[in-house]
């Protein structure tokens, strides 16, 4: 098996991020080079990505160990690895008029492909360990997305409450791996596989794990950074926190649970979590008018979806729901990425301060549509999805899980699917305000008039186009969710 | 027997860390409990990375901490508490019983008779190379981060350090600076 | 040896009470660290229980180089908002959101 590979996909983006950093600080040209650099190794990374999904449809795993730690890139690896590179590569197109005059965008382009490195590195790694150390990088990286305007009280807030819970989160899990370590005596996930260990230690661990990725899917108790980090990051920021390293999270908690499935009982907690987590962030964002705070509780809401799938899947046994989980999540990515980078373009067409993030009303968009009718069209689209509206991405996903849960057969299971159905069309509620205020007249057109920067469309154009693809052709991505809803693997 | 005492010594001081009043001396609390769990893990014969958590643990946290201390300037802690305190204290305890409870049940083998297998610096760099290298990553992440945090703002005025003087300018400032980078985003132009 | 594990525990429950009940910026670093200390021991001390003293070293040692950036970020975020605030009371930031 050749491994350049899965090596080349793994360390390019680690590799490159000091280049980036170099490149843009002795340059003279800051904004242009860095990210120039950021765009090509993204681009590459993109081609072995190509070739290696090349592989694994032809049933050949992409793998290589380095000492003791094997890493496979399987389908859940690679479906990650789909996701980081996605946000990264698009969030480097939009990043650059987020900084206008500013100083220290190299640091941004750094951290980003430092940040796709090391979740490529945490979704690949067979080591329970060295998921953790990959782990903590990617958190070490995102704080950098967090904090780069930190001129604003606020921001430096929601930057202490991300590095504080942060920490937390990645500290528990360390007190869960020494747990599993105790009780297996081995860190190799399959080997802990094939122990299946169902002590009360291996409860515990489980348990200490579940909590510590939990904060970094912003599980419902475990949520309280999030409203604030997303409000108070940069959008493209939000978008990738959102987009990739909740996902992340997502990934590590499901390579714990796939390895100890015996330990406790993942699916009751997957869809007590992820009922939890819907009402919650539903009923939290009816009272949102700020418009980053909307959509970050909305953000908790979807990822109880994804949860509550995959608790189906895991509950019936069947893939489906898992299936219909995972869909969910990278079609969540899609949405939230493209409703945060319309805000992102919002905030810079309203003349918005660099770092101000916080306080977009729902009448500060007002008048959008006539000013810029892509944005419009794009936020609007991000939200109907967001909504589950049919025909697009979000409804064939939803659509999706609650088939799975309904085919379980079970009085429970099938009450949870009519729960997360009516909140579903709760959330119409709070999604609809914003599409109106959108295509309100308003105090926005009377404004200086920018136009939207080229680089800005892209990104808005390409997540629009993959919400109405996907919501027609929802199978247009079953190569790369597929493979990774077989949890064994 | 002297590794119970490290480990007792050890907690108090973490209490006394949390409660004092006095962030220099809380400082010196924790360099307290680095300094017990160094010796504990010596007295287990892990000398390696007994020697690591005193120059890393006890050595340059407490003096980063001590540094920052006295750049900030004695803050006393706020009566109040975030959340109510009887969770503050249940949340925890239960935890810690939970923990006990199973470890002492659980029963395992002391390790006295496990061989002294691997030397700490073989299985680091030879067995377990994968971390190391994710470890300089973090690093360098870690760098980058602070370097974003420490960096003054000050080199380009046109971005005004504090919004409230940004929206109290003239609005045609912001405007400059936007079309600025318009005109400079052309010239690089898209690379694709 | 099992105390040493349940010593870790109480470090991790004390980390959690400061963060749970305090409000000071530094102070919640310090319990982090705290936290973490009682990572270290529970790692160190799983390694050597199974027989890999090498293996539970070597995880002490990447566990101290993470916790210690944390450490480093957490520490430069409270001088900074220190500096733009005057305070280092966590309820005194928040009160700004208005």
């Amino acid at each position: 098996m050749n491994a350049a590979l899965p090596v080349g996909l793994l360390t390019l983006p680690l590799l490159s991020s000091p280049l980036a950093y170099f490149v843009g600080r002795f340059s003279g040209r800051r904004h242009g080079l860095a990210q120039f650099v950021a765009l090509v190794v993204l681009l590459v990374a993109w081609a072995m990505f190509v070739a290696m999904a090349g592989q694994l449809a032809a049933g050949e795993t992409p793998q290589f160990e380095y000492g003791m730690i094997a890493f496979r890139l399987d389908g859940l690896a690679m479906y990650m690895a789909a996701l980081a590179l996605g946000l990264s590569t698009l969030a480097v197109f939009f990043a650059r008029q987020m900084f206008q005059a500013r100083a220290g965008s190299e640091k941004y382009y750094a951290a980003l492909l430092a940040l796709t490195g090391a979740m490529i590195g945490l979704a690949g790694a067979r080591d329970l360990f060295n998921l953790w150390v990959w782990f903590e990088t990617m958190i070490a990286a995102s704080y950098l997305l967090v904090v780069i305007f930190h001129d604003e009280a606020l921001n430096l807030e929601a930057g202490f409450k991300y590095v504080v819970q942060s920490a937390m989160g990645s500290g528990l899990v360390v007190f869960g791996i020494a747990l599993i370590l105790l009780d297996t005596g081995t860190l190799n996930l399959d080997l802990i596989a094939q122990a299946a260990p169902h002590s009360a230690m291996a409860a515990i661990g489980s348990a200490l794990c579940f909590i510590g990725f939990g904060v970094k899917v912003a599980i419902v108790p475990m949520h309280t950074w999030l409203p604030d980090v997303y409000t108070q990051s940069p959008s493209v920021s939000s978008a990738v926190l959102a987009g990739a390293v909740s996902k992340a999270g997502l990934v590590g908690l499901l390579r714990v649970t796939a390895a100890l499935s015996a330990a406790i009982p993942w699916a009751d907690l997957f869809m007590l979590f992820g009922a939890a987590s819907i009402l919650a962030g539903n009923l939290l964002a009816f009272r949102q008018r700020d418009v980053k705070r909307l959509l970050a509780y909305s953000s908790m809401g979807h990822l109880g979806y994804v949860m509550l799938g995959i608790g189906f899947g895991l509950h019936a046994g069947q893939t489906a729901g898992v299936y219909g989980g995972l869909f969910h999540a990278l079609n969540h990515s899609v949405m939230k990425g493209l409703a945060f980078f319309s805000i992102g373009a919002a905030l810079y067409l309203l003349s918005r301060p660099v770092g101000r993030e916080h306080g977009l009303r729902l009448d500060d968009l007002a008048g959008m549509a006539r000013r810029c009718p892509l944005l419009a069209l794009a936020l609007t689209l991000a939200l109907f999805s967001l909504a589950g509206i049919p025909p697009l991405a979000g409804f064939m996903s939803k659509w999706q899980i609650f088939a799975a849960g309904l085919a379980a057969n079970s009085p429970w299971v099938t009450a949870l699917v009519v729960f997360a159905a009516l909140n579903s069309v709760l959330s119409l509620g709070y999604y609809l305000p914003v599409v109106n205020a959108l295509y309100r007249e308003g105090a926005s057109e009377g404004q200086t008039r920018l136009p939207l920067p080229r680089l800005m469309a892209i990104p808005l154009v390409v997540l629009s186009f993959l919400i109405v693809l996907l919501g027609l052709w929802p199978d247009a991505v079953r190569w790369l969710v597929a493979p990774a809803s077989v949890l064994g693997g | 027997m002297e590794s119970l005492v490290l480990l007792l010594v050890a907690l108090i001081c973490a209490i006394q860390a949390v409660r004092s009043a006095q962030l220099l001396i809380a400082a010196l609390w924790l360099a307290g409990v680095s300094a017990c769990i160094a010796l504990f893990l010596y007295a287990l014969g892990a000398h390696a990375i007994a020697v690591i958590e005193l120059s890393v643990g006890a050595g340059l946290v407490t003096i980063l901490m001590v540094f920052a201390i006295t750049m900030v300037g004695e803050d006393s802690e706020p009566h109040q508490p975030v959340v109510p305190r009887w969770m503050a204290i249940a949340l925890p305890a239960a935890v810690l019983i939970l923990a006990a409870g199973l470890l002492l049940n659980a029963g395992i083998s002391s390790s006295a008779d496990a061989a002294p297998d691997e030397s700490l610096s073989a299985v680091l760099w030879q067995l377990r190379g994968a971390d190391v290298a994710a470890q300089l990553a973090l690093i360098f992440a870690g760098v980058l981060g602070l370097l974003a945090l420490l960096a003054d703002d000050r080199e380009e005025p046109g971005a005004s350090s504090l919004w409230v003087e940004a929206e109290s300018d003239e609005p045609s400032a912001q405007f400059r600076v936007a079309e600025k980078s318009e005109v400079d985003l052309e010239e690089v132009g898209s690379p694709q | 040896m099992i105390w040493g594990l349940v010593a870790a525990f109480a470090l991790l429950a004390v980390g959690l009470y400061g963060l749970l009940a305090l409000r000071n910026l530094i102070k919640l670093t310090i319990a982090l660290q705290l936290m973490m200390k009682g990572g270290l021991i529970a790692v160190v001390l799983a390694g050597d229980a199974v027989g890999q003293r090498g293996l539970g070293e070597s995880l002490g040692v990447t566990l101290i180089i993470a916790d210690t950036v944390a450490a480093v970020i957490g520490l430069a975020l409270a001088v900074l908002v220190r500096r733009r605030l005057g305070s280092l009371d966590i309820e005194v930031v928040s009160k700004l959101r208005g």
